[in-house]
């Protein structure tokens, strides 16, 4: 459940925006899920659902369109510069249970396949984040 | 149309909501007794009976659950809509080596701060008088982060008396000041004798900022990390009074 912080941090985003620029209808958000945080999407978008309507209960705050993409997790070696997708890295179940939670956790857990350096860096898919709200 | 937002940000605010007092200990330089003044001070608080939350935001290092003596990995937070931390001798304890799991885990800049604001993020707190933040020396991501995402805080700042640490002690008086942040007061550590250094008292003057007592160099205190009982008990004569001295001025009440 620790997707519904996830969409807690999206409804309150909104909500702060919303009351900030004095509008209570956004036409569209866009929001990304990361593919290292490993989220739920059923769970996530049951949180999102029921935020959403307790904001619009609570503040008569309308999003009209939710879209939800997935982004594919990519990292990248700062010594020998290679790249590399989260499928190729092996990972047992208790570390994406980390990743999960703290996806920086992804350091802890792996070394860049090529030349085994610590030192590297999450290049996309690392977490959730709205992409866009139109209003 | 507005384009990329951190939702995370608006949700931190929210989330130290209903702690009435957020205390980060911090200093300059390394080696300066933070963490376990940190963890002594939380506790001391507990047994004064509050309900204190304790937090390790040094990233790349944390320590606090080896002053605890926690057992990092049996030891993990409960998931309820979030993470609640778990109670260490009554203490709420978070720190990113649940997830971590004493593993090196090197982190450049922008990695610790999204490391940061998800830990931040993610803990429910609940009521709390107080939060003790144990941080990294220096002027850093982990110091600028907490200044920037953390609403309210009121720093105790540790300081020994040596040239080179009252040099960098200065420097981060003058850099939390120039940001309006409100500094607790200074707290000397390793003390060589029971009464205040001149060069520390100095400092506090110039800067008209409260010295809220010392503890001195104690030698055998390496013995107890991993107690927090033995260490309070080896600590009580000196931290009882700067405990008392921090209530007066932040005047929690439960």
């Amino acid at each position: 459940m620790h997707e519904w912080a996830l969409a807690e941090a999206i409804t309150k985003t909104i909500e702060s925006i919303a009351v900030e620029k004095n509008v209570n209808k956004i036409k569209r958000i866009t929001i990304v899920l990361g593919e290292l945080q490993n989220i739920d999407r059923e769970i996530f978008e049951y949180a999102l659902n029921e935020l959403m309507k307790d904001l619009s209960t609570r503040k008569s705050i309308v999003v009209e369109n939710i879209v939800i993409r997935d982004e594919k997790a990519e990292l990248r070696c700062l010594r020998c510069g290679k790249h590399w997708k989260l499928d190729d890295v092996v990972l047992e179940d208790y570390m994406r249970e980390a990743i999960h939670f703290i996806p920086e956790a992804i350091h802890s857990f792996t070394e860049c396949p090529f030349c085994k350096s610590k030192d590297i860096e999450i290049v996309k898919g690392r977490g959730v984040y709205i992409e866009a709200i139109e209003f | 149309m507005i384009d990329s937002i951190d939702p995370r940000i608006v949700l931190i605010k929210h989330r130290f909501s209903d702690i009435k007092t957020i205390i980060p200990i911090m200093s300059s330089k390394g080696g300066t007794g933070k963490s376990i003044i940190s963890a002594v001070l939380a506790y001391t608080f507990t047994k004064m009976g509050f309900e204190v939350g304790l937090l390790d935001l040094d990233i790349t290092n944390p320590s606090l659950h080896v002053v605890l003596g926690v057992d990092i990995e049996k030891t993990k937070p409960i998931e309820e809509k979030g993470v609640i931390p778990p109670r260490i001798n009554n203490l709420s304890f978070m720190s990113i080596e649940y997830y971590f799991m004493e593993n090196p885990t090197p982190l450049r800049g922008s990695e610790i701060s999204n490391a940061i604001k998800e830990l931040l993020a993610i803990t429910i707190w609940n009521k709390k008088d107080i939060v003790f933040i144990d941080t990294p020396p220096g002027l850093s991501d982990e110091v600028l982060d907490i200044i920037e995402l953390i609403p309210r805080i009121k720093p105790i700042v540790i300081a020994i008396d040596d040239p080179m640490t009252m040099k960098a002690t200065n420097k981060l008086i003058t850099m939390l000041k120039s940001m309006n942040i409100e500094i607790l007061g200074l707290l000397e550590n390793m003390a060589y004798r029971l009464e205040p250094s001149t060069y520390i008292k100095k400092l506090c003057d110039i800067h008209g900022i409260e010295f809220l007592g010392l503890i001195p160099y104690v030698k055998e205190i390496r013995s107890y990390i991993g107690n927090i009982d033995e260490l309070y008990n080896i600590l009580k004569p000196y931290i009882d009074g700067i405990a008392k001295n921090i209530m007066r001025l932040i005047e929690v009440s439960r």
